[in-house]
């Protein structure tokens, strides 16, 4: 009785610790759209800042668009600039394969020196 | 008077509907067709286009800036307009126009390039008095712009500016006023032409909303030998500034521009070809743009008449 007893308690601490790895966020197989970021939020006109997509998921793509000025490059990681002064939100929509998205803007405010 | 058939309808009112921060505009009126046709007479005008612009202007001031990231700025664009005369007073006009491509060149980092249909516009125009003794003519027109397509043009997921997007993405309205007056006796015409394009709001999530547009054109037409008529255009454009709902009015956006256009007309038979190159002469523009340097088209005209007369 005692060795099926062992039997069930270690079959639960697997299914607990398996479990708990698939919930975990750090999975790379679990979509989360983790943060967007930028090298510099407040930059000169003509000058070029970083945007960083940080997710995890499978198949991941990148949807980029702004209000105003031009990304470079393409996926998780791009750039951006523009001619002007004013403020311009980036918006990066992250896909999996299994068809989870989500989206999130960032503020670029740019100034003329 | 038939010279004066193909000069009615070779004129150009270039439309700087799309021009914004960093791009030469976009002739979304095109070479404009401006007068009536007799009843059962078909027209078609095909045109190109080349726009360039490689300098930034503040105002109305050149701006000497070395770390100006976009070097140059072109677009070819090819349009077709198609007029029935409907009766003797009412013509119908079918505009549209096609960007082979819209190009902003950012030097070492690459270039932004897209191409597609731009808008489309349907239009009727009725010819409100034609004095023949006085040689005197007065056409009004109006009609709504469609466009091809409300969606951006994007690449390898990313949106690609604005600027070069070859559609403005929303409806609008679109009036026409043409006036003429004939001095036969020296085989010359005086016209003046005024065009206005009120635009809606794109249906995407900006709301972005392209700055109406206020052309006017003043023409004189001269008849150099047979078949060839010389003409010289000065023309106003007047652009208001684009707005979303993100950045509220969009500060570099909108002008004022002057423009000397001379222009060579040729026909022969039905068909009548012309030339123009159009030359900026005053610049006024919001904050800081990218303005065009000069332009040309050629238009190509061809009229048909199933009336049987």
């Amino acid at each position: 009785m005692r060795k099926y007893f062992y039997i069930l308690i270690s079959l639960l601490v697997i299914t607990l610790i398996g479990c708990k790895k698939e919930e975990s966020p750090t999975n790379p197989k679990t979509f989360t759209f983790v943060s967007l970021t930028a090298s510099k939020t407040e930059i000169d006109i003509n000058e070029f800042t970083d945007i960083t997509a940080t997710a995890t998921g499978e198949n991941l793509t990148y949807r980029w668009s702004c209000t105003e000025g031009a990304i470079f490059d393409n996926g998780p990681k791009v750039q951006f600039s523009i001619c002007h002064a004013t403020t311009v939100r980036i918006t990066c929509i992250v896909s999996d394969a299994s068809g989870n998205s989500e989206s999130k803007d960032i503020n670029i405010k740019i100034g003329q020196k | 008077m038939k010279y004066l058939l193909f000069l009615l309808f070779s004129f150009s009112l270039f439309s700087e509907a799309s021009a914004q921060c960093c791009s030469v505009g976009s002739p979304v009126g095109g070479t404009t067709s401006i007068g009536t046709l007799p009843q059962n007479n078909f027209r078609y005008t095909l045109f190109y286009r080349y726009g360039y612009g490689n300098r930034y202007y503040i105002a109305s001031e050149l701006v000497n800036d070395t770390k100006i990231n976009v070097k140059q700025a072109f677009s070819n664009y090819v349009g077709l307009f198609i007029d029935y005369g409907l009766l003797n007073r009412l013509t119908i006009t079918g505009e549209c126009g096609y960007y082979i491509n819209k190009v902003q060149d950012w030097g070492e980092k690459g270039q932004f390039e897209a191409s597609g249909l731009s808008s489309a516009v349907l239009m009727g125009k009725y010819n409100l008095l034609n004095d023949i003794e006085s040689e005197f003519e007065i056409t009004a027109g109006m009609g709504i712009k469609i466009p091809f397509t409300s969606k951006r043009i994007q690449k390898n997921g990313v949106d690609l500016p604005r600027d070069v997007q070859p559609s403005p993405g929303a409806f609008g309205f679109v009036s026409q006023l043409y006036l003429r007056k004939g001095f036969s006796d020296i085989s010359a015409n005086l016209f003046l032409v005024n065009r206005i394009e009120i635009n809606g709001s794109n249906e995407d999530d900006l709301d972005y909303r392209y700055g109406n547009c206020y052309n006017t054109s003043f023409f004189i037409t001269k008849k150099i030998v047979d078949n060839l008529i010389g003409i010289l255009q000065i023309r106003n454009e007047i652009k208001e500034k684009d707005r979303d709902n993100f950045t509220g009015e969009i500060s570099t956006s909108g002008s004022n521009l002057f423009f000397f256009s001379p222009q060579i007309n040729y026909s022969f038979g039905d068909l009548s070809v012309s030339a123009l190159y159009d030359l900026p002469v005053y610049r006024y523009y919001n904050n800081r743009q990218l303005g065009g340097k000069y332009s040309f088209a050629l238009n190509f005209i061809w009229q048909m008449d199933l009336s049987g007369n």
